[in-house]
Formats: structure tokens, sequence, C-alpha cells
């Protein structure tokens, strides 16, 4: 698909400067960090359960074969079929060939971010279908012919107003009135969305997790979209990553009893589906048809590197909520399907390092991403690891490599690096003024870190250097 | 494409693990029907779900019908995954019932359960050659009656429910908490996006003594 990750710079400059999007970012800055905490203090003992949710996760992907080998024999048993693709191209004629042989024309979709990176609306509509997105969310970016910019909340990033005149311009029905209120909104999206279920020959979905034990794919959503994109037309196709599978049940409940919590911070979702296979002889109703793509697509290669844990991922955009960078400029600066810190991280391993380098130099390396994350996965360990990576293949500016350069030359000379670090210090403090409690803090600096200092101030160096007051503890 | 799963799976490998721990951080519910009933009730209405009790299936009946009324809900009602629960209903004149085929648009939907789980609020539904998922996700207002031996402790009890069901497992075995919502429109999350704008939950007491 086509990335373009490469001027983050520039879009989140631009991203800084849009009222919706900022205004929508700072109440999830304020809102969300205390409604993920109070939901996991409320469980009798969240660090036992955070373990468990990372053991399975681990075991699950230690035999990633063996699992998906288990889960694609239970889907058969059930009268479903599975089918394996390397590439996202790959997996795209599959659903493709698929529709085709439903003698489709129309599509319904739920939310699934697999299918936004392999691009299949693209394959799909290429093709002559007519594919329809069922979440509301996803369906009012479709609407704009816009890309999702958070893996949960897709349109964060749109008015209530955009949403209105979106509908305005798409439904087509008699007003009287301008669609302002969010309410008749729903209404209408609701009732727009009924008739297009209705009459569609195939539902897509993506999947929470698969379950090897049972050959369970889980659909997980508060709208119940899903629930109805996988019941109602006559072929049901999951397509999702080969990563998502769970050895049991019991590991799903794990994975459950963190995901919504993390997320939203309710402890569960709304509905919560697991899915075996097509309609049973004696039933009237359901698919008749039912399929898993199971998409590869750069994660097999993960595999045995460190950069494995990244597979742990659940999607359940706890670090997005809590980073301050991606609450500054939200996901479409990042250029990429996913974003964040867990987008930093799984974008080059996806895309290519060549088209995202500059995704994990977008981190403070604060580690809040780190310690929200259900499944504990070392996210700033990983973006320190694709920067060095980055750095090696030559995918960083020269401006940046000459400074890491003369940084390094800095560094191999102690008397000098004490003599500049000496010499820095007292220069900030010569620009520090006074602040509450005695403190200094420095508020402006000459000709740099305007943009910095707009909005934030820094606090002045006290007291010795690090290496001083080393040298003074040793006996 | 065949090549591909070989190809995949030759990068992936294929070993036969160790048994996956067994190890679950269980979150105990009280034995006890009332205190159980209790708990459900909190989670469930703090999902925006009502709940209510019944001494028997017929005083469950009496009581949907109540329910309708108060909410000013015509008193068709859609009957879906009957269960003994529902027995009271063809009593209840108050009601008027329909089986088969499916809800219209804006339709009440009153349905037994596989289960209900005290430590989550929610309720769990199977489908079969009674019960057609969409019948609860297609209609506005959603009824569920929960007889006494199914209300269960929480996730892990279901889950030992699940494996003691005859195989093949049900097509669709749905968890449900509270009605359907979204965060689309902005804050706070508005009810009845795609599923159900109410959900009320009716639990059925054990008899006394028995
Ligand atoms: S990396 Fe962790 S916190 Fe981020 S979405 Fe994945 S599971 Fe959630």
């Amino acid at each position: 698909m086509d990335v373009k990750t490469a001027d983050f710079r520039q879009r989140a400059r631009a991203a800084l400067a849009q009222p919706t999007l900022q205004r929508s970012l700072q109440g999830m800055r304020r809102a969300m960090p205390a409604l993920r905490s109070a939901a996991l203090a409320a469980l009798p003992d969240h660090a036992a359960l955070r373990d468990r949710a990372r053991e399975s996760r681990d075991h699950a992907l230690a035999h990633l074969g063996h699992y998906l080998v288990a889960f694609e024999s239970r889907v058969r048993a059930a009268g479903g079929e599975v089918h394996w693709a390397r590439t996202g191209a790959e997996a795209g004629a599959i659903v493709a060939g698929l529709c085709e042989r439903a003698g489709a024309r129309r599509v319904i979709k739920s939310k699934s971010m697999v299918t936004e990176e392999i691009g299949l609306n693209a394959t799909l509509a290429a093709r002559g279908l007519q594919v329809t997105e069922t979440d509301l969310g996803e369906y009012i970016i479709q609407l704009r012919g816009e890309s999702p910019s958070h893996i949960l909340a897709p349109a964060l990033h749109v008015s209530l107003a955009e949403v209105g005149a979106a509908f305005e311009r798409h439904h087509r029905r008699s007003r009287t009135a301008p669609l302002t209120e969010a309410g008749a909104m729903l209404v209408e999206a609701r009732e727009e969305l009924r008739a297009v279920f209705r009459a569609a020959d195939v539902g897509i979905t993506g999947a929470n997790f698969l379950v090897a034990e049972t050959g369970a794919a889980v659909l997980v959503t508060n709208e119940g979209n899903a629930d109805l994109v996988a019941s109602l037309p006559a072929t049901h196709i999951v397509v999702t990553g080969i990563e998502k599978v769970v050895a049991t049940l019991d590991d799903l409940g794990v994975l459950l009893r963190l995901l919504a919590r993390s997320a939203i911070g309710e402890p569960l979702s709304s509905y919560t589906t697991l899915v075996h296979g097509p309609r049973r002889a004696t039933e009237a109703a359901g698919p008749a048809a039912f399929h898993v793509v199971l998409v590869d697509d750069g994660r097999s290669a993960l595999l045995g590197t460190p950069r494995q844990e990244i597979l742990r991922c659940i999607r359940c955009s706890a670090c997005l909520n809590h980073c301050p960078v991606y609450t500054a400029v939200g996901g479409h600066a990042y250029g990429s399907v996913y974003s964040g810190p867990m987008g930093a991280v799984l974008a080059p391993a996806i895309d290519g390092l060549a088209t995202t380098a500059q995704l994990p130099a977008a981190s403070t390396l604060c580690g809040r991403c780190e310690a929200v994350c259900p499944v504990a996965i070392p996210l700033p360990r990983l973006l320190r690891d694709w920067r060095g990576e980055a750095l090696r293949a030559g995918f960083t500016t020269p401006a940046w490599r000459r400074s890491l350069r003369l940084w390094q030359w800095l560094a191999a000379h102690p008397v000098l690096y004490r003599f500049v670090l000496g010499l820095a210090a007292g220069g900030l403090r010569l620009v520090s003024v006074p602040a509450r409690r005695g403190e200094r803090r420095i508020r402006r600096l000459p000709l740099v870190a305007r943009g910095w200092f707009a909005v934030r101030d820094l606090p002045a160096p006290e007291g010795g250097s690090f290496q001083a007051r080393w040298r003074a503890r040793q006996p | 494409m065949s090549g591909a799963r070989e190809a995949i799976l030759a990068r992936i490998g294929r070993d036969t693990p160790p048994a996956p721990s067994a190890n679950v951080p269980v979150e105990s519910a009280p034995a006890d029907w009332a205190q159980r009933a209790q708990r459900f009730a909190a989670c469930a209405t703090a999902a925006s779900a009502t709940v209510a009790t019944a001494d028997s299936p017929q005083a469950a009946a009496a009581g949907i019908a109540d329910y309708l009324e108060r909410q000013g809900l015509p008193p068709r009602v859609h009957v879906s995954a009957a269960t003994p629960a529902l027995d009271g209903l063809v009593t209840e004149t108050r009601l008027q019932l329909a089986t088969g085929g499916l809800p219209d648009d804006g339709a009440t939907v009153v349905t037994g359960c596989l289960a209900a789980l005290a430590g989550e609020g929610v309720v769990v539904l199977a489908t079969g050659p009674g019960h057609a998922a969409e019948s609860v996700f297609l209609s506005a207002t959603h009824i569920v009656v929960v007889s006494p031996g199914q209300l269960l402790d929480s996730l892990d009890a279901l889950w030992g429910l699940v494996r003691t069901l005859p195989a093949p497992l049900p097509r669709m075995v749905n968890l449900i908490l509270g009605p359907s919502r979204t965060a689309d429109l902005g804050v706070p999350s508005r009810l009845g996006a795609h599923g159900p704008l109410r959900v009320h939950v009716v639990l059925v007491a054990p008899v006394e003594g028995a």
C-alpha cells in the first residue's frame, strides 16, 4: 500500500494546527488515563493478570505453527475453510476470489486494521465490488475518503459538524433542517446501514483473537455491527494476522479481561462473539460459507528476533492514548495504518524501514507506553532498536548523522566532553529565571526551540554533573 | 495458493508445545444466588442494562409486560432461544408472541440464554436451531430471562460450560454486556448504534428450599 511516512514532520506540524483534532486529542489526554487506571484498579490482582497475559501471548507465539494448524483443523471440522497469505497482495487476491466465487456484488465490513493494512477496500473496489464499512467511525471516514487516525476510534479527527455534512452529502433523503445533532445522526446512520446490511452478499470482519482450542474467531465490538456482518450475508470472511491465535479459552479470558479495560476503561466491550464456522444443517439462518484468511505480511520475519515482542500486541490502543507524541499530533501524522508507539514499531516491519524510519524517531522514549501495555511490550527498547537500524542502513538525514558523529567524538574525549558540558550547563543557568520554591527554570533560549518554549519550559541544571557527583561519592 | 501455507509454516515452525499454562487468576464470585444476583446487577447496570428479579417464569413474564408498559413499548414480542425460563410467556395475556423469522427493525425480542456471568454482568447466548444471532442484533429492545442455574460466577465458569457442550460447538457464542453503544459521535457514548438500544435482564430466583 501507499505509505508516506517520510514527511512525518510536515504532517505533524499541520496536525498541530487542526482545531478539531486538537480538541479530540486534548479530551483523550484528559480522560483516558484516569478511565484506564480506575478500571484496572478494580481488578483483584492486575499485576498477576498482566504477567499471565504476557505469558499466554508468548506461549502462542513460541508455538505459532502448532496453534495455527490446530485452529485450522477445528475450523475445517466445523465446515469452514482456512486460507494462508504470505503478503497483503496475496490476501487481497484470496478475498477477491472468494467474493467472486460467492457471486457477490455488495460487501459489508466491520472494522479491521488488517484489511486497512492490506488495502483490501481498494482491491475489492477495483474488481467492481461495492464495499461498505459498518463501524460508525469507519463509515464516516469511508464517506470522507480518509484513513483511520486511531486504531480504535478511526474518526477521532472528524468534528460532529463534519459528520453531519458527510451524511447530508451521501444520504439521499429529503431534509427540512440541517443535520446537527449527534442523536439524529446516529438514527440516520443506523437506518441507512440497515438497508446495506440486508442487501449484502459477503460480510468481512477481522478477528481480535483466534482460539486454537475451539477454532473460534473472536469479534469484539461495542456497536454490534460485526455480529450483523457475520450473520446476515451468505458468506462470512475473517481476515486476520497470523499472530492473533491464542491456545485456550482460558488465555482468551485473561486477554479479554485486560483488553477493554486498557482500551476504554470498561470491564468488557458490549459484544464479544466467538464464531465457529458456517451455519449448521439444523439452522435456518447464518452464512452458508465461512472462510478465515490468515495474513503473514511481514509478521513471521519478526519471530525469533528481539522484535518478536511486538507480536504480543492485542491492539488495545493504550499506548496511543498515553503517548505524549500521539496525543499531540494524532494518527495521520504517522502516515501509516498503525500509529502511536505500537505503530512506530510495527510499520517498519510491515512497510520496510526505507519509508518509515522517521516513526521510531518520533518518540521521547518516556516509557509510558510500556508501563500501560497490558502485555508488557518493551516499546521504547524496540523503538531504539529500529533507530539503530535506521542509522546503520542510512535512512536518517545527513544533519542527524553529522550531529551523532560529533556527539560520538565528543564522548570519546572526556576532558573536552566535561568542559563543553560544563559550559552548556553554565550557559543554561545564566538564561534561567527564578520560579516557584526557589527553583530556576528556562523560559526561552536565544534562536532555538521556539516551538518548545511557546508551550512549555525546562528546569535549569542544578548542582554538579553526574560525573562530578559520582567521583565525589567514590571512597 | 497452497504454497503459501507451507511457506509460512516452514518459517514459523510446527513443534508440539508443552501444555499451555492452566494458571488462571480466577475472580471468585459468591456461591449464594442472591449475592451473585446482586453482583450481576451491579455490573450490568454499570453498562446501562436494567436488571430485575422474579420468583418464577410466570412472574418473569408479568414483569416483562410491566417493563414494556413502563417503557411505552408495544406488547408484541419476538421470542427466540427459548428455555424453560420463558415458559411463563404463553400464559401472560398482556403479551403478543411472535416466533420464527426475524424481528422487524424496532422490535422487542425476548430470549432465554446459555448463561449469565455475575462477575461481568454479561448474558451469553448461543445460536442453534431455535436461535439466530441476528434476532437479537436487529431488535431495538432485548429482554433476557435467566434461569437460576444459569447464573454463573464469571468468564472462567463459562469456559468450563462451553467445554461440556456437545460437538460441534454452536456457530456463534455471543457475550453481551448492556446495549449497543458508540463513541464515534463524541463523548459521552451513545446507545443503540447497530444493536439493541435497551437490554433488560430478568433473573429468575431459585425456589426456596430447592
Ligand atoms: S502495544 Fe500494548 S498498549 Fe499498544 S496497542 Fe498493543 S497491546 Fe495495547
